[in-house]
């Protein structure tokens, strides 16, 4: 009888063992895991990265028994390339990380090939339903499943050089409010053109460019959604509607008169040399944009950025696009995919998202920080540029419907393709324009150089 | 009686052998035990460790060396190539280096020129960065202009891809048209000039150039880990003077080796100890500079935020111990790396390359395997034990059963066990069967015959009686049993038992069968008892 208890004891201790392992998912403080991670929080934002990796390496990960490894800062088009090169191992190609920011884009492409970790089995809906929905939404590819985890949100805005814009406006009467119609933006870049034309008479037609947009892919189908049609329709893009018509001759008119750039990089590459005054970009890019410009003669002017709502098309409704990056887990072992979705939680919790979203300028994720952040908190943000970007982007949120951008793989493919071409046809007018500038007047220069060209786009 | 008998016997045998069994199992352990002690298989786990963390060091020591001379390799050449064009870019103008300060509008297309040449260099280094530095500025009437200085810096963000695009290149420092020409966006922490306030990378450089007597091969810098002003990377520089043909410093040039680079190229692996982690730094005395290291691994001793960092080294064996401000402690090994020839002008530099881990993770790791090997030689101890249990209870089970069988006297059911002593006791049991049978079980048939003297004895012995006890004798004699006896006499049957003992050990007997073997015998012979 004593024989058997002991027996029973022995087993009964081993059956527990097992069971606390299970629960840990296999992991454990004393043989911790390694996360490598990838993020696209350089320059600017990379000190607070660093600080929040350390931080929960020396707590969350140290109790759980996890370690963090960053192994890649790069820009996010960077990233995109590598994780592509990687999934699709390319020879020379870096090995996969476990956790990496990443755009939609690229993440549906990886979820296609199978490499990505359901996110649902992660979270409870208790826990999911603390996110803003339509977050959720955009990070939900192959039909309904989550793998991509919303971490770093954004959406577009207007940046504007109000220190070059005051001295302009003051020659020439232009205002803000036009800058909130894209058509009043079109007039005022006019207007920029020919009062920098002016100052440099000994040179004709050498005015300076006054905007630049970071996606013209972006624009058009945020600009056809304005004008209440869709851009792309049953993953093709649609060229036959009147509102596409209107907004690529909005921008092809503008580019090829040299008031809008023709520019593959970002505004704030130009906006740092004083080559533009204002863009449309990403809220994540806030932080690009130097305090000061540079001038060819190494002399530096202080700049005060202001940041206006995304303009709308004169009688279009209010809509902007959802942007911004999130995080996805490639499939792996248990432990690492349960690790992970640690990291995930303590990373968006509300305080850590707030202080992320602080030094960053990108939007929170939770219902709680979006509530936070729109009572006192947002005084409290040290860098002017971010505290008026969240302003704006809250005041964006309530009055604005965004637009998500349709998640499928060959979309990466026509966002580049139509770039391209867009920028190449501009680019051809352009030159043909400024031929033809000397010989006859503007508009009918314009008219030749854009005989067609349209019709050749299209086809 | 048969209590007594019982009693008496004491331990069983299955007791008995199972403490053998024990002390067996028991010994062997201690013996396991004493020779992992004397072969050091115990230590093993520490010794492994300490031979593969040895290893590791000598390997990474050997990698750093070749790969950073490499780079200085690689930085020479740079260096001897530009100055070369630029010098000749200047002549054309009819100008000399020294010129340089004095044309700030010759800059941009010196620089600009430098371009193409600058990118292939950094894509045959396979560094994260180019740069050079003019000693001049484009701007001499600015603030601050002393320390402000043309030039251009390219950064590679993926140096480990190889790419024919500049897809991953970012114009750092230089003129903004160097990249609108080239197609290249300005990194996000670009500034036009390089501001050379605290840069030693430049400024000792310049300095060292003007030592006449040493080759370019002996005047390579190597900047420990900074970041440049302005920006949040951590990064080491290799510097070159640019020295012209007449031995005039205009500048210096050089790549850069970022921590993300050297984290890459150099993981540990952390198979065994999670935390473990190379550490590049420079040494000064008994200290390792923290804050102007390169660390790889996946856990890093430093803390964001705090500036100055410096580890304290304690040589010891196994593992030297290296202490942070802080009180935390780190073990490892560290060897001593030369990257400057003897006769450089930077040899004093002192470059150390060490290993280390938390020493929580190593003590923790020895007490585990100790408590590991605790755990299994009870876990054995317990098996050893309840395999002795069962051994002796299978062991004597025959036995037990012969042992019942003799009890039962029945010879009948007995299957041969096929242990040899036992089948043979069974054998000799069985067929003596009818001979012990009868003897036992009736005493009255007794034919023994006992010498007269033994008779006379016992009827002497019989005078010995008291009264009380020859009224029981003699009603023994007439064949009652001692519970009638103690009815005709009225007596209780303790004090008949008590009669009983006296009544034996005056006669000589031990049971009253034996009593009655002789009061019977007697009445055969004739002699009268009763008295």
């Amino acid at each position: 009888m004593k024989k058997r208890f002991v027996i029973f004891l022995i087993l009964a201790l081993v059956l527990a063992t097992l069971f606390g392992c299970q629960r840990n998912h296999g992991l454990d403080a004393k043989n911790p895991v390694t996360l490598s991670l990838w993020h696209n929080y350089g320059g600017q934002m990379k000190a607070t990265m660093d600080k929040m990796v350390d931080e929960f390496n020396e707590t969350v990960g140290a109790e759980k028994g996890i370690i963090l490894s960053v192994t890649s800062i790069s820009s996010s088009s960077t990233l995109h390339e590598k994780l592509i090169m990687a999934a699709n191992r390319d020879p020379g190609s870096p090995m996969m990380p476990d956790i990496t920011t990443a755009n939609p884009k690229t993440a549906i492409i990886l979820a296609k090939k199978g490499l990505l970790a359901n996110l649902d089995e992660q979270f409870s809906k208790k826990e999911l339903a603390l996110y803003v929905p339509r977050f959720l939404e955009e990070g939900r590819l192959e039909g309904t499943q989550l793998y991509l985890f919303p971490t770093a949100k954004s959406t577009e805005v207007l940046f504007l050089n109000k220190t070059v814009f005051d001295r302009f406006s003051k020659n020439t009467g232009a205002r803000y409010e036009d800058l909130q119609t894209f058509e009043g933006l079109a007039k005022t870049a006019k207007l920029y053109y020919d009062w920098t034309d002016v100052q440099t008479p000994e040179t004709l037609n050498d005015g300076k460019t006054f905007y630049h947009m970071d996606s013209l892919f972006n624009f058009t189908q945020v600009g056809c959604k304005q004008l209440g049609t869709d851009f792309i329709v049953n993953n093709r893009s649609d060229y036959s509607t009147e509102a596409f018509q209107r907004v690529w001759s909005y921008f092809y008119g503008s580019a090829v008169r040299g008031y809008f750039t023709i520019y593959d990089g970002y505004a704030s590459d130009l906006a740092k040399t004083g080559d533009i005054v204002c863009s449309t970009g990403s809220t994540a890019g806030v932080l690009f944009f130097d305090p000061f410009l540079t001038y060819a003669d190494n002399t530096t002017e202080p700049v005060e950025l202001m940041i206006l709502p995304y303009p709308i098309f004169e009688g279009g409704k209010e809509i902007a696009i959802q942007r911004g990056s999130g995080m996805f887990v490639t499939k792996s072992t248990d432990a690492k995919e349960y690790a992970a979705g640690i990291f995930l939680k303590w990373f968006t919790s509300p305080k850590n998202n707030l202080r992320f979203v602080a030094s960053t300028g990108y939007l929170p994720v939770t219902k709680d920080a979006f509530g936070e952040v729109m009572s006192e908190e947002i005084e409290t943000i040290k860098n002017k540029n971010i505290k008026t970007l969240l302003t704006t982007a809250i005041k964006m949120q309530s009055n604005y419907d965004f637009y998500i951008p349709p998640r499928y793989e060959g979309i990466d493919v026509l966002n580049k393709n139509y770039e391209t071409k867009l920028k190449q046809t501009a680019k051809e007018s352009r030159k043909t324009y400024q031929t033809l500038l000397g010989k006859t007047s503007n508009d009918d220069a314009f008219n030749e150089a854009s005989k067609g060209v349209f019709e050749a786009f299209t086809k | 009686m048969e209590n007594e008998s019982k009693r008496s016997i004491g331990i069983t045998m299955r007791f008995k052998l199972f403490l053998f069994l024990v002390m067996l199992v028991i010994s062997m352990i201690v013996g396991v035990f004493v020779i992992f002690t004397i072969t050091g298989t115990l230590d093993t786990g520490v010794r492994e460790t300490q031979k593969d963390v040895e290893k590791g060091l000598a390997q990474i020591s050997k990698d750093i060396t070749e790969e950073y001379g490499q780079y200085s390799a690689y930085a020479i050449e740079f260096s001897k190539e530009l100055s070369r064009s630029i010098e000749k870019k200047l002549e054309i103008h009819g100008l000399s280096t020294i010129d340089l300060k004095n044309h700030p509008e010759l800059l941009e297309e010196i620089v600009g020129g430098e371009y193409e040449r600058s990118v292939f260099a950094l894509q045959t280094s396979k560094s994260s960065g180019v740069f050079m530095i003019l000693d001049a500025t484009i701007n001499p009437s600015l603030d601050n202009s002393k320390n402000s200085k043309a030039g251009l810096y390219i950064k590679n963000m993926e140096p480990n891809i190889l790419s024919s695009s500049s897809a991953y290149l970012l114009i750092l420092r230089g003129f903004s048209s160097i990249g609108r020409h080239n197609s290249i966006t300005l990194h996000s922490q670009w500034r036009m000039e390089f501001d050379v306030t605290n840069a030693p990378y430049f400024n000792r450089l310049i300095q060292a150039g003007t030592h006449h007597d040493l080759a370019l091969s002996r005047l390579y810098y190597w900047n420990p880990s900074t970041t440049l002003p302005g920006t949040s990377e951590e990064i080491m520089l290799c510097s070159v003077p640019l020295i012209d043909s007449k031995g005039h410093v205009f500048g210096v040039c050089g790549f850069e080796v970022s921590e993300m680079l050297f984290k890459l190229a150099h993981m540990p692996d952390n198979g065994t100890y999670q935390r473990i982690f190379y550490l590049l730094s420079p040494r000064s005395e008994d200290t390792l500079n923290v804050s102007e290291a390169f660390f790889a691994g996946g856990y890093s001793a430093r803390y964001i935020a705090q500036k100055d960092q410096s580890l304290m080294v304690q040589d010891n064996h196994p593992f030297s111990s290296y202490q942070r401000e802080d009180g935390t402690l780190y073990s490892g090994l560290h060897k001593q790396l030369s990257l400057y020839p003897e006769d450089s002008a930077f040899a004093d530099e002192k470059w150390v390359i060490a290993v280390m881990i938390p020493n929580e993770d190593i003590s923790s790791a020895v007490i585990n395997s100790k408590l590991q090997l605790t755990l299994l030689f009870t876990l054995l101890l317990a098996i050893g034990i309840i395999i002795s249990c069962y051994l002796s209870k299978r062991y004597l089970k025959p036995f037990v059963k012969i042992i019942e069988m003799i009890k039962s006297n029945d010879f009948s059911e007995v299957s041969k066990t096929k242990i040899a002593e036992i089948d043979d006791l069974i054998g000799f049991l069985s067929s003596h069967k009818e001979a012990i049978k009868p003897k036992i079980e009736n005493p009255e048939n007794l034919e023994i015959k006992l010498p007269s003297a033994v008779y006379e004895e016992f009827v002497k012995n019989t005078d010995l009686l008291s009264p009380a006890e020859r009224a029981v004798f003699n009603l023994y004699v007439e064949g009652y049993t001692a519970k009638e006896i103690t009815k005709i006499l009225s007596l209780s049957i303790n004090t008949i038992k008590t009669h009983n003992k006296r009544i034996y050990s005056k006669l000589n007997v031990a049971s009253r069968e034996e009593l009655l073997v002789y009061v019977n015998m007697l009445k055969e012979v004739g002699k009268e008892l009763r008295r």
